[in-house]
């Protein structure tokens, strides 16, 4: 397997599942406190923070010849 | 084939053959036209092994603690084998980050994502029958003591049940699934125990949402024995009713009522043949 740029795509996944797969693995959550106390922020948490990097970067490349 | 000889296709099949024909053709037709360049890039450029190896190690991880949990070695529940599973895939998902390519595997866990949350439902080991399972009898010693089900329905059906004195428990567990529990309406009843999401109607009182905790006593009459049913529910449902023979299969004039019908039927039977007899003797008059 070659090395590559950073894909966003698997980053971005690999965390979600892995957080998941972790939380989940000790046991010791409820699944309807987790949703709505951990997921639901996280994941608009992490949708602000995806677009607000898209957005800078399309900015600096778009400024950048 | 044919009486005629000639080999008959049901259209059917005929147009299913070629829906495939021209989905074939059309993927053909999505094919970019590559040069000589071009194909000699990809022949060079190989196919990732990322995937396939993340989920031989998933495989390999969930065998491995099924085996665990079966030899005693540790507990491993439904959810943790989901878990177990999806953090492997994640683990491969982000190697495909610098290395490789892991595209399928974000399917692969989006898959799995509902599967590990509902696991989160279910503190049980691996064990236990999957489907229907029926229990009923007349004498209280007929039925076992302890109940596993996986998945799957169990209807318990003591309304028959008779000469029951003293106490006698029944131990239910369930990971997922629905429990039906008619009792005799004269023995006295209680229900304990725990559902991590789902509902309990017991004699008159229901209950729904997640984390149940069951503890109920209906009383008997006097004399009549007591039954406790102590039951563990992952994503279930539970019924339980104490209920009389004859409500629960009506009165018995009416169970007789079908040998009556058939009796009626045959009467009929006789009388039209006695007419159509009549009327033939009438006829060759």
């Amino acid at each position: 397997m070659q090395r590559h740029d950073t894909d966003a795509v698997s980053l971005t996944f690999g965390v979600i599942f892995l957080v998941l797969g972790i939380v989940f693995l000790t046991g010791s959550v409820n699944p309807f406190d987790f949703v709505s106390v951990w997921a639901l922020p996280a994941g608009l948490l992490a949708t602000g923070l995806v677009l607000a990097a898209a957005a800078l970067t399309r900015y600096r490349n778009h400024r950048e010849p | 084939m044919s009486p005629g000889g000639y080999v008959s296709i049901d259209p059917a099949v005929m147009f299913a053959v070629g829906l495939v024909a021209a989905g074939i053709l059309l993927l053909r037709g999505q094919e970019p036209a590559v040069d000589d360049a071009g194909r000699a890039a990809s022949a060079e450029r190989e196919r990732s092994p990322l995937g396939v190896l993340t989920l031989s190690a998933a495989f390999l991880t969930v065998g491995v603690l099924i085996l665990l949990g079966n030899l005693g070695v540790a507990d491993i529940t439904i959810g943790q084998l989901a878990a177990a599973c999806l953090t492997v895939v994640g683990l491969g998902a982000l190697v495909g980050t610098w290395w490789g390519s892991s595209r399928f595997l974000m399917v692969v866990g989006v898959v799995l994502v509902p599967f590990v949350i509902a696991g989160g439902f279910m503190h049980f080991p691996l064990r236990g029958s999957v489907g229907d399972r029926w229990l009923g009898g007349r004498s209280i010693e007929a039925v076992d003591g302890s109940h596993e089900i996986l998945i799957g329905a169990m209807h318990v059906n003591l309304a028959d049940m008779r000469n029951f004195e003293g106490e006698r428990e029944i131990d239910i567990s369930m990971a997922a699934g629905n429990a039906t529990i008619f009792v005799p309406e004269r023995i006295g009843l209680t229900i304990a125990g725990h559902i991590e999401w789902g509902n309990a109607n017991i004699g008159r009182g229901r209950q729904t949402g997640d984390d149940l905790e069951l503890n109920e006593t209906l009383a008997g009459t006097p004399g009549a024995g007591h039954l406790t049913i102590n039951f563990t529910g992952g994503i279930a449902s539970l019924y339980v009713e104490r209920i009389s023979h004859e409500e629960l299969y009506g009165p018995r004039e009416k169970r007789e009522e079908p040998e009556r019908a058939r009796k009626r039927n045959r009467d009929q039977t006789d009388d039209s043949r006695k007419a159509r007899q009549r009327r033939r003797d009438r006829a060759e008059a």
